[in-house]
């Protein structure tokens, strides 16, 4: 136990050491969250989003938009407000009186019952870009459900982007805080192979200290890394844009998975690698690959749908939605809230821990 | 050179093997080093010295045979390996931490703490001339330093038994001074050293006895007169017959001679090892002088190390 302390503290000693590692920790996520959730934002900032819709094909399912944008989850997020006509439509955005405006012509529900691409335009103000990706993903999902009957019975979305409670700096603070979260462990997990690379890791076996202990001193390490920089992220994002992370508990529980799943993501790689260059490489080409696959550069409902199932479909994305959906539920949020994105970062990174510990083994024996 | 009287070993090898799929790498070697001897294991490159050691150091797991360090079994594992300082070929220290904070922890590694583990470091700085830079981040040394401080983490705990894996290499002649002097005080002091270089000089000054390695088998061993004596009558002679084709033909003309049992060229010359060479030396150079090729040198010298070390293994230690 002693020696796991010992090995953990002089790691910890050296990440503190490396400036670099530090301002990618912390520094670029809070820098990032701010300039695109704020770029992204636009003056719309934290209220909830007026929302025009212009019902031109006088239809049951044109009407039934309203009721479906107006339903009790999105009270105080979504303000709607019909008006009859385009011209009506771009003068209300025109006038700052709203964000975005639906404009749903003749023909739509004719469209949407036959499987036709309905006859629908969405008008958003100038800079409001992230409102106008929150009123397609609305659109989206309204159309879906209503072409699909099945999907009627799926649990209901909630909306990510619709303003309210989950802001544009919001959804930003929880894709870079996952995001950075594997580029910091990484920066801990390259400092490992770089050990091996410098042999230093031959002395350390020579050494009393079992090598199991070893490896504990360096996993701790990598954990104190993540969590820490997932706290210090929480804690900033909180003080400095006012994010709501959602209930302590289930959020420290996916803090926690969400650190194994990235040590062990980027402990993997580096294993695949030759030495700690090609590895951070690799690690990083990856870890890039599946944020932009994970949804944690745009919102997946701004998005085709294609992207959405992507994003469950990645480790990483599961934590993203995870801290999303803590954050959307607020007060009501529970470990159930999240169990599916607990689960699976769990599972993904204690596997990929076992993997990557057992060709670090075979390494070490040809180096050895 | 001067030494302790050996004691009791504290290093015993025996049967070691070792084989890596097909490839033996070391085939049954064994030795053992006394308290306050410095024991040389030379070899060429891929001989096995290096799987040799790691075995030692409790590195690398054994086919067969028995490590004994100060009578503890190596396979007891943390009470054996604490009683090993291992010195790598490599730079083995953390570039982005000072002296201090390298000695610090690796001492702690060891068990020292407290008081003791200050003295420890203190004498340890001071052993290799690092005091005045131990404030130092590590990345900021010279070569030389590194290699001193590499020296100083392998001797903090007063290991009884202390591994130099080529310690020397790529140093500059003050640093590899100050690490013969280090090496001897710690023989003095009673530590058994096993060492190994490419440098047959440092092993002629350093080693009371040592080892022969190659293809994983211990071939010869004992001091160096012992094995000089072994060549039996053989004398080096070296002669400088210019350059170019014409050392390449003298090479092929002496060999051919009888009494010759090694013509090599190295640094230009023409080095000869023959039966009481000196005897024969008119005939090699009526041979040469026959043939067109004036001799312009030559110098006879009683067989070194590094005779014994060619005919042993047929190539140079530094091969």
């Amino acid at each position: 136990m002693r020696h796991a302390i010992l090995v953990c503290l002089k790691d910890l000693r050296q990440r503190l050491r490396d400036r670099t590692a530090i301002l990618t920790a912390i520094g670029a996520p809070l820098a990032l969250t701010a300039l695109m959730g704020f770029a992204l934002g636009g003056s719309h900032g934290g209220s909830g989003m007026r929302l025009c819709i212009a019902d031109l094909d006088h239809s049951e399912q044109s009407d039934a938009f309203a009721g479906f944008v107006e339903r009790p989850s999105l009270q105080g997020k979504v303000a709607v407000e019909p008006v009859n006509s385009v011209l009506a439509a771009e003068r209300m955005i025109e006038g700052h009186q709203a964000e975005c405006a639906v404009v749903m012509r003749p023909g739509f529900a004719q469209a949407l019952a036959s499987g036709n691409q309905p006859s629908v335009e969405i008008l958003a103000a100038r800079g409001e870009d992230f409102a106008m990706l929150a009123t397609r993903g609305l659109l989206r999902d309204f159309m879906s459900r209503a072409a699909m009957p099945r999907r009627r019975m799926t649990p209901e979305v909630v909306p990510r982007s619709a303003g309210g409670q989950m802001r544009v700096v919001d959804f930003f603070a929880a894709s870079m805080t996952v995001l950075f979260l594997n580029f910091g462990v990484l920066s801990g997990v390259r400092a490992l192979q770089a050990e091996v690379d410098s042999r230093t890791v031959v002395r350390l076996i020579a050494s009393p200290a079992q090598p199991y202990v070893i490896v504990a001193g360096k996993f701790a390490a990598l954990l104190v890394i993540g969590l820490a920089q997932m706290g210090t992220m929480i804690a900033a994002t909180s003080l400095l844009f006012g994010t709501r992370w959602g209930n302590a508990l289930p959020t420290a529980a996916l803090m926690f998975t969400s650190v194994l799943m990235a040590i062990g993501l980027t402990a993997f790689l580096m294993s695949l690698a030759g030495n700690a260059e090609q590895g951070n490489a690799l690690a990083a080409m990856v870890i890039t690959l599946l944020s932009i696959v994970g949804g944690q550069f745009l919102p997946p409902q701004g998005l085709p749908d294609i992207f959405e199932t992507l994003t469950r479909l990645t480790p990483n994305g599961q934590a993203f939605l995870g801290f999303i959906d803590l954050s959307a539920a607020g007060a009501h949020g529970s470990m159930l809230t999240i169990a599916q994105p607990l689960a699976v970062t769990a599972i993904v990174g204690l596997s990929a821990i076992t993997l990557a510990g057992l060709r670090a083994r075979t390494t070490l024996r040809r180096m050895a | 050179m001067t030494t302790t009287e050996p004691s009791a070993p504290t290093l015993v090898v025996r049967g070691l093997s070792k084989s890596f799929g097909a490839r033996v790498a070391v085939a049954g070697i064994g030795f053992s080093i006394a308290a306050g001897e410095i024991y040389g294991l030379l070899g060429p490159n891929g001989a096995g010295k290096t799987t040799s050691i790691s075995m030692i150091a409790g590195i690398l797991a054994r086919d067969s045979g028995e490590i004994t360090i100060d009578g503890i079994d190596i396979d007891t594992g943390p009470a054996a390996r604490a009683l090993i300082g291992i010195v790598p070929q490599p730079i083995t220290l953390y570039l982005d931490l000072t002296a201090r904070e390298n000695l610090d922890f690796w001492g702690r590694m060891y068990d020292l703490s407290g008081a003791p583990l200050r003295e420890a470091i203190h004498s340890a700085l001071d052993a290799v001339g690092l005091t005045r830079r131990a404030d130092d981040i590590v990345g900021t040394y010279s070569g030389g330093m590194q290699r001193r401080l590499n020296l100083a983490c392998g001797i903090l705990h007063r290991p009884k038994l202390l591994i130099l894996d080529e310690p020397t290499v790529g140093v500059d002649p003050q640093s590899r001074s100050a690490i013969f002097d280090l090496v001897e005080r710690l023989r003095d002091d009673g530590t058994a050293i096993l060492y190994t270089t490419h440098y047959m000089e440092e092993a002629e000054r350093l080693c009371a006895r040592i080892g022969i390695i190659d293809s994983g088998r211990l071939i010869a061993e004992g001091t160096r007169a012992e094995l000089v004596t072994n060549l039996g009558q053989d004398t080096r002679i070296e002669i400088g017959v210019g350059r170019g084709d014409s050392l390449e033909r003298a090479q092929r003309i002496v060999s051919a001679l009888e009494g010759v049992q090694l013509a090599t060229v190295e640094n230009h010359h023409l080095h000869v090892v023959a039966d009481r060479g000196a005897n024969r030396l008119p005939a090699m150079l009526t041979a040469l002088l026959n043939t067109g090729i004036a001799a312009e040198s030559v110098r006879v010298a009683e067989p070194n190390l590094e005779d014994v070390f060619l005919r042993m293994t047929g190539r140079a230690l530094r091969d």
